[in-house]
């Protein structure tokens, strides 16, 4: 049997690596309509003409380079955690990882029903985060399963704690995650 | 009667002074409360325990939740909840172990080697 006494843990390593937390990490999402930028330059962004997918005939196809279209989508920052693996990590090849982000808990908001469940983790979906004592920036929050995405590297190069998920939190995290995506999974054919 | 020093609530600009008060102690003036600051008086009934009575300045509009006065008032010891739920993490943990002969742990330095960072460059320019 092995015992933690907490989710987290001083975390002296510079580097990414799984387990890992970030703050304020922008998390994106896509909703319709799907606007598209035409002209759209790095160096003069402000150049661009926008338009709605259903304005243009050829979008993502002879009108695009390369078949890919800048894309104007919605975004917060949150605190993350990483859940790739240190090996996808570390490798610059990959220009990516994947992460999960995390949510405030807001006694205000959320109803005690919900916030009951939750602290005991209830629900499939999310990992329940306790305030811990030990530190003090870690509010009581949860990790969301289903807002676990792709975050270019790019974004990681700064935000990062001198914290961590301990080895047991992301265990627990990886089986709960694991347990989400094959819940009630129907009989494969 | 105790006041504490201010507080900032999460991550709010809010800022906190408390002042508890046991049974009928009188309490003090309000000191001027401002946008960003403001003093709330609880009246506590220690024997009760902390959190089982408590009024405020009645131009506060917001209800004071237990969860703000832990944060005040941070407890010296975990709380039940806190503990039982730090034993179902053990318990995830723990299933993560014994399931973990089951997960795939290949060498992928060698897995992914320079043909498959050639494959996905080249999956990036296929329609």
């Amino acid at each position: 049997m092995i015992v933690a006494a907490t989710l987290y843990q001083r975390d002296p390593r510079p580097i990414l690596h799984r387990g890992a937390i970030y703050q304020y990490r922008p998390i994106f999402w896509l909703e319709p309509p799907l606007w598209i930028l035409r002209n759209y330059r790095w160096t003069t962004p402000r150049s661009a003409n926008i338009y709605a997918l259903s304005e243009l005939r050829d979008a993502f196809g002879r009108g695009s380079e390369d078949s890919q279209e800048d894309v104007i989508a919605r975004a917060k920052v949150r605190y993350i955690v990483i859940l790739s693996n240190d090996f996808e990590a570390s490798k610059p090849q990959f220009k990516e990882v994947i992460v999960a982000p995390t949510y405030t808990v807001d006694p205000q908001a959320h109803r005690p029903e919900f916030l009951e469940d939750l602290r005991q983790g209830k629900y499939p979906d999310k990992f329940y985060l306790p305030a811990d004592q030990g530190f003090p920036q870690m509010v009581e929050s949860y990790v969301d399963f289903r807002k676990v995405q792709a975050l270019s590297k790019g974004f990681l190069t700064e935000g990062k704690l001198d914290i961590c998920f301990s080895l047991q939190a992301i265990k627990a995290v990886l089986y709960r995650y694991r347990e989400y995506l094959c819940r009630d999974a129907a009989p494969l054919p | 009667m105790q006041t504490t020093p201010s507080s900032t609530i999460g991550t709010s600009q809010l800022h906190v002074s408390v002042t508890l008060a046991k049974g009928n102690e009188t309490l003090p003036p309000s000191t001027s409360p401002g946008k960003e600051s403001f003093n709330i008086w609880l009246i506590f009934l220690l024997r009760e325990g902390w959190h089982s009575t408590y009024h405020w300045s009645p131009r506060l509009a917001t209800e004071v939740h237990l969860d703000l006065l832990e944060k005040i008032f941070p407890s010296s010891h975990p709380s039940p909840s806190f503990e039982n739920y730090m034993q179902l993490v053990n318990t995830w943990a723990n299933a993560f172990d014994e399931e973990a002969a089951a997960y795939v742990t290949e060498d992928l330095e060698s897995l992914y080697d320079d043909a498959y960072f050639e494959a996905l460059e080249l999956q990036k320019k296929l329609p």
